[in-house]
């Protein structure tokens, strides 16, 4: 039953959903607004079982003194400072919004930036015009950016119109052929989640 | 050395020192570039422009802060020009718990402070909402109920004017504005609000996310996108107003040339190295 069970609430969880965006009838629309709200419900705890995975982890990690421990401190620091805090304030109360203007956001900024570094680089080490497909793609990058910068316009003023062209015609054919695809492997994986043929969820394998 | 190594092996510190450069010297001496407005920009802006005094634009502002810096300044230039207009403006996030709220919060206040603007009764933070699928499906009827009945600081709905006149979005919301880096973003709004109610769709996205969206403003379900900070100082010269977006054009487009020119040189050195391998 321990298998069981959580197949069970997945096929008649889903097919309720699926009928919900067919039929109205009985109390299904109420009943599949439910079945919505307990899902906020169940995220927060989802979120309130990170946070006791997470601590569990790192208080291992500083007990053991495993590799970079000292990093596991300041997570949990991170953790069980911040949260009386906000508690206590309110996540718009003046330390909250301190932490966030001053760390969390300058931290996520930088890490963010340093891309930006790392893909010149790439860009400049891998963007050759070995075959012609990787011309096509190198001559298309090269237009773009110019399309997409005021210098390219100041250069010549039929740039962001390639560009333009470029983003709206070949580029929305493939991405479309994407998306299509990828669609249609959702459903299929949907099918199969709910008909208990994909099992990997439960932990017990297909 | 033969040339063509050089030119294939450029110390990796003297690009990061040149990218570092592009972006600082524009900032400090910014060269003042003319920016035209794409068809996409003047979209968001007509729709918005063309909403009746007292409507109610709903935003979804869902960025980290690695992509606040293209995102932010769209939202305020769209509180810029909506309060201009009289018109509310309802704010959520969906994507980042920590800092979304506090992005609304910098990005709106300061402007309706300036335009004599009052939180609660012009506009309203509703701060981070969980699940967001579940969340919109009940906001399209129950609004209230979606965002838990409480705005970012934890009051309650009925203490602020303006959330008497939005109920749900099938009734009292013009326009939905959404920013985006990805996951929640147009899918989920499209599929559960956008295409169910026929409510109008718009806003704008980091720049990497551009050619994923231009298959949803060909066929109309975006009505007008602005494309990372491009879009935005676009829409920023539209308002009239120039920000933070337009300051970052002149780094932008120095940084694009440094990355096209790094390029020529590498494909320079790699044919340079291929003759020089065949004629071996």
């Amino acid at each position: 039953m321990q298998k069981e069970l959580p197949l069970i609430i997945v096929f008649v969880s889903g097919i309720l959903v699926m009928l919900s965006k067919f039929f109205n009838f009985w109390r299904l629309p109420e009943l599949v607004a439910t079945l919505d709200k307990w899902s906020i419900v169940m995220s927060t705890f989802a979120m309130l079982m990170g946070i006791i995975e997470l601590t569990r982890l790192h208080v291992n990690n500083v007990r053991r003194r495993r590799i970079n421990w000292y990093y596991s401190i300041v997570t949990l620091l991170a953790i069980y400072l911040y949260l009386p805090v906000v508690l206590i304030q309110g996540p718009e109360g003046p330390s909250p919004k301190w932490i966030t203007t001053n760390v969390s956001q300058p931290i996520g900024s930088a890490i963010y930036a340093i891309l930006g570094f790392y893909i010149v680089s790439a860009a400049y080490r891998s963007f050759k015009a070995r075959n012609l497909e990787a011309s096509i793609l190198l001559v298309a990058a090269v237009l773009l950016m110019l399309g997409q910068a005021p210098i390219g316009e100041a250069i010549w003023s039929g740039f962001p119109k390639i560009s333009d062209w470029i983003l709206t015609v070949p580029n929305s054919a493939g991405m479309r052929g994407i998306n299509i695809g990828a669609y249609i492997g959702i459903f299929a994986t949907s099918i199969r989640v709910l008909l208990g043929l994909e099992r990997s969820w439960t932990g017990s394998g297909s | 050395m033969p040339l063509y190594e050089k030119l294939l092996k450029v110390d990796t510190r003297i690009i990061y020192v040149l990218v570092l450069l592009a972006m600082l010297i524009p900032m400090i001496k910014p060269m003042g570039l003319p920016i035209g407005v794409s068809e996409n920009t003047r979209k968001v802006y007509n729709l918005i422009e063309s909403l009746p005094e007292g409507s109610v634009i709903l935003v979804s502002h869902d960025t980290g802060p690695g992509n606040a810096p293209e995102l932010n300044p769209m939202l305020t230039a769209l509180a810029r020009q909506a309060f201009r207009k009289n018109l509310k403006i309802v704010a959520m996030c969906l994507f980042d718990q920590a800092n979304g709220p506090q992005f609304i919060q910098d990005s709106i206040e300061p402007v309706a402070q300036e335009m004599g603007k009052e939180y609660g009764k012009d506009w309203i933070n509703l701060g981070y909402k969980m699940q967001a699928q579940q969340t919109l499906k009940m906001m399209i009827d129950d609004f209230w109920k979606g965002a838990n009945n409480v705005d970012w600081s934890g009051k309650d709905l009925s203490q602020f004017p303006i959330m008497a006149n939005v109920k749900s979005i099938k009734k009292d919301v013009a326009v939905i504005f959404e920013t985006t880096v990805g996951t929640p973003g147009y899918a989920d709004w499209m599929t559960y609000v956008a295409e169910p109610t026929g409510k109008p769709l718009t806003g704008g996205a980091s720049l990497t996310m551009y050619s994923g969206v231009q298959q949803y403003i060909r066929s109309g379900q975006l009505k007008g996108f602005l494309g990372g900070m491009r879009g935005a100082a676009e829409y920023e010269k539209l308002v009239g107003k120039p920000g933070k977006g337009s300051a970052g054009m002149d780094s932008q487009s120095i940084g694009h040339l440094i990355v096209i020119g790094l390029i020529i040189i590498g494909n320079i050195g790699y044919y340079m190295q291929r003759k020089a391998a065949l004629k071996k």
